[in-house]
């Protein structure tokens, strides 16, 4: 029976990714965002959001301090960077970090800065965590995780 | 047109002459009231921007610093739809054409466009 963990612990964690990432999937190409203050630099191709930022994209919502968003030389958005008190939700899952990243291009949502996912009793924190959007395939580096399987104790 | 509003309109024009690729138009050119510089209602700006141009639209738009700031308010709109299809509105929107910046402040609602994303991911 105790070899059968590991498999049930990638579940749950693959679980997770896909509670985060499936509020992606479908989800349209348009980012909502409320903040405080907006400053766009031409010259810098950036737009930073400042203050109370509020981002909603389909299902996925977003709070942070600030966020950056930078441009290509053809204006077309290539990365959001999000810092300071990040936290992302999707339903029940909710993901905090110092920093998220959004790679646009390479459909990536990188979280650094003692990045910690939950869902209900489950917990996974690392160094850093990518969810690729497509799948919700997470690579955590320095992983450690808490699972509780069918309401018992922590794994 | 009183000749205040007559400098104003000047002003605006000469204002859209100084940005490269940009201009403000301004149908109904006024002075200010209680504070420096010049406003004028239903006022659209446009500036040079990545990939195309950056729009501005306001109810009044005030002109300080020589022209060096204009300060947009009432109902301001930006749209770089252009070009990286980034959309936003605020209560007061202030714009440096010689530094390409443009800062927007008070309830602001802005949309992104994602484009280029790998298929299924966005």
């Amino acid at each position: 029976m105790g070899g059968s963990r590991p498999l049930i612990g990638a579940a749950l964690v693959l679980g997770l990714g896909l509670a985060l990432a499936s509020g992606i999937a479908g989800a349209g190409q348009t980012v909502e965002v409320e903040a405080d203050r907006l400053q766009i630099d031409n010259r810098l191709r950036t737009a930073s959001f400042e203050g109370n930022v509020r981002a909603t994209y389909g299902k996925l919502k977003l709070g942070c301090d600030a966020m950056s968003v930078g441009y290509d030389e053809d204006g077309n958005v290539k990365s959001l960077k999000a810092t300071g008190n990040v936290v992302v939700r999707r339903g029940p899952a909710r993901a905090t970090a110092a920093v998220a990243r959004l790679d646009a291009r390479l459909g990536l949502l990188v979280l650094e800065g003692r990045p910690v996912l939950v869902q209900g009793t489950n917990r996974l924190e690392g160094k850093r965590i990518t969810v690729r959007l497509a799948d919700g395939k997470l690579e955590v580096v320095g992983a450690r995780g808490e699972f509780r399987l069918g309401g018992g104790e922590p794994r | 047109m009183s000749p205040r509003s007559k400098l104003a309109l000047t002003l605006v024009g000469a204002l859209g002459a100084s940005v490269p690729g940009g201009g403000c138009t301004s149908p109904q050119p006024e002075p200010a009231e209680g504070r420096p510089g010049f406003a004028a209602r239903g006022v659209e700006l446009t500036l040079p921007a990545p990939g195309g141009q950056l729009r501005a639209r306001a109810d009044r738009l005030a002109i300080a610093d020589s022209g060096a700031e204009l300060t947009l308010e009432g109902d301001a709109a930006v749209s770089l739809d252009a070009a990286g299809g980034l959309s936003a509105k605020a209560h007061r929107l202030r714009v440096r054409p010689a530094e390409q910046r443009v800062e927007l402040a008070g309830a602001v609602r802005a949309r992104i466009e994602i484009r280029g994303a790998p298929d299924g991911g966005f």
